[in-house]
This record gives C-alpha cells, sequence and structure tokens, in this order.
C-alpha cells in the first residue's frame, strides 16, 4: 500500500482497456475559424478506430482529414484519483465508405444517449494513443464517476 | 426563450446556467493545439466570477506551452434523475500569471485550484473568456438498457 499519491503513465494496453470500457467521450478539432472545439460524444472503438455517429454539422465538416483527437476520462471525487486516455489521429467520414469492415460497423451501430438524426459515420484512427492515472494514497481502484450533476 | 433543435432537442444554455455549470464543478479539459495536433487533457480548475477559467500544470506538461494561445475549455455531465447530459465551453485566450502582479492575476492565483496530481504545480494559467457556450441534450435510455455494451463493437 502506498501513502503517497502518484501519477502514473499508462502503457499502451491500458489505455486501449480504459477506451473500450468507457461509452462517452471528447472529441477534439480545429472548427471554422480555426480555434479548437470540444463535444462529448457516444463512440465505440473497433480495431484501430474509434468510431462515433453525428449528424450533419461541425463535426462532419471539420473532422473528415484533419487531425483530431479523442478524449476519455473517469474521476473519484472521494479519493481524488482518475484516469485520462488521449487517441490522435486523422478523421475520416465512413458514411458511404466501401468494404466489409465498414458495412459491418454501421450494420452494428453506435448507441447514442442522444435523440435526433445521426446521419453521418466518422471515424478516428489511432495513431497514438497516450494516457496517465491518479493513484489515490490508499491504492483504490476509481469506479466510473462521469462529470457532475445539474443541481 | 431557449433555442431548441427541432430534430435532436438540444437546448442552448444561458451564460447564467453555463456560469452556475463551470462554478459547480471542480474538473474540465483544456483543447488546444500543440505540435500540430489538437490535446485535451483533464485538469482541476477554479472558476472567477467572470467565467475566467484557473488551473495549475508543471513545466513538464504540454499543457504549459498554452500561454498566449486560444484555447477551449469543456466541462460535461450527466443529470441520471432528469435524464439530462449537458457540456459548457469557454473559448479564450491562455495566459500564464504565475510571476504576473496585476491585480486580476493576483485575484485569481486567490482561487481555491486544488490539484490532484501529485508533486508541484506552479505554473498558474488563466483562459479569459471569449464566448461561453453551453448546451443541454435530453438522453434516450441508457444504452445498457437495450443491451448495448460500452465502447466494443460486436
Amino acid at each position: 500500500m502506498s501513502h503517497a499519491v502518484m501519477l502514473e503513465v499508462l502503457d499502451e494496453v491500458e489505455c486501449r482497456r480504459l477506451l473500450a470500457a468507457t461509452d462517452v467521450g471528447r472529441v477534439a478539432f480545429v472548427g471554422p475559424d480555426g480555434f479548437p472545439v470540444v463535444l462529448p460524444v457516444n463512440y465505440v472503438v473497433d480495431g484501430d478506430l474509434v468510431a462515433l455517429r453525428t449528424s450533419s454539422g461541425e463535426k462532419a465538416d471539420y473532422l473528415p482529414l484533419h487531425r483530431v483527437a479523442f478524449e476519455v476520462d473517469s474521476f473519484e471525487r472521494r479519493n481524488e484519483s482518475g484516469w485520462s486516455v488521449l487517441v490522435q489521429g486523422y478523421g475520416q467520414d465512413v458514411t458511404d465508405a466501401v468494404g466489409e469492415r465498414f458495412e459491418d460497423l454501421r450494420r452494428r451501430g453506435v448507441a447514442s444517449w442522444a435523440p435526433g438524426q445521426r446521419s453521418h459515420w466518422l471515424t478516428i484512427d489511432i495513431h497514438r494513443i497516450s494516457g496517465r492515472r491518479i493513484v489515490a494514497p490508499t491504492g483504490e481502484v476509481t469506479k466510473s464517476n462521469w462529470g457532475g450533476q445539474l443541481s | 426563450m431557449a433555442h431548441v433543435g427541432a430534430l435532436s432537442g438540444l437546448e442552448e444554455l444561458n451564460p447564467g446556467e453555463c456560469l452556475y455549470l463551470l462554478a459547480g464543478n471542480t474538473i474540465g479539459r483544456v483543447g488546444f493545439v500543440a505540435h500540430g495536433l489538437p490535446h485535451v487533457l483533464p485538469v482541476n480548475y477554479g472558476v472567477d466570477r467572470d467565467g475566467s477559467i484557473v488551473f495549475r500544470t508543471t513545466s513538464q506538461s504540454v499543457l504549459a506551452g498554452v500561454g498566449g494561445q486560444t484555447v477551449v475549455f469543456e466541462v460535461d455531465g450527466y443529470d441520471e434523475a432528469r435524464q439530462l447530459g449537458w457540456s459548457v465551453c469557454v473559448l479564450g485566450t491562455a495566459r500564464e500569471i504565475t510571476d504576473h502582479d496585476d491585480p486580476t492575476a493576483q485575484r485569481l492565483r486567490e482561487l481555491s485550484v486544488v490539484t490532484w496530481a501529485p508533486g508541484p504545480r506552479d505554473r498558474w494559467f488563466a483562459i479569459t473568456p471569449d464566448q461561453i457556450t453551453g448546451r443541454r441534450l435530453p438522453l434516450q435510455v441508457s444504452p445498457r438498457d437495450f443491451g448495448w455494451l460500452p465502447g466494443v463493437v460486436g
């Protein structure tokens, strides 16, 4: 048991495990005016791809063929610990991509919490993946604790 | 009257709601570009009354290079009771306030920014907001309710 807070650099295997075990992440890209945009999205992992569905709009316009980032994290307020994983790669619009892989992906779907039409399929290739974990002194494993409460 | 998207139910939050949500949380994410690549890194933060965001980091972090850049700061959450998801974004210019003696920098450094990560986080940065936006989404039933496994296809 450790008595000091530690910052652990996560290896690729652990980063991929955490990425696959979470359902909400945040995609970051450079928007129309040249400034960064960060938006929460539902996603799935398929091999070396992070896949998401979106309606036409900023994401569909500015992710494809650009360098983008994708982040997932989880924090535990109780013992001030948590982890984050950052993926960096190129965005691609695979809405009309041919090939078994993309056809399978589109058939399986990404369950979305948000209602509305999501006509575009976007992917981010996992070109780089890195992560950190803040380990609490007690060594307790953190539980999923996404975000805060509205009221 | 809040704008509500006809198809998605997405509702834009007013500035007061955005500030309320920013003030009610302590972890957010800084989105920025370094070495030509977008980055998103979580930070503990404090928020000033005008929506300025204050965070601390170390000289070893890529975050220490954001001074002078336009960055975005994001906070989000999920209100299970009301089946709502929300996110707030602060777009603004980051500046280092570690050694600045102007009254604003001094005031911002007095904000409580308790960092969870170990080691001295002695580089202080502030994001002065140009634009604060927020959105709220009514959520469908949890994907788990219909047997969907998070994250993994198949």
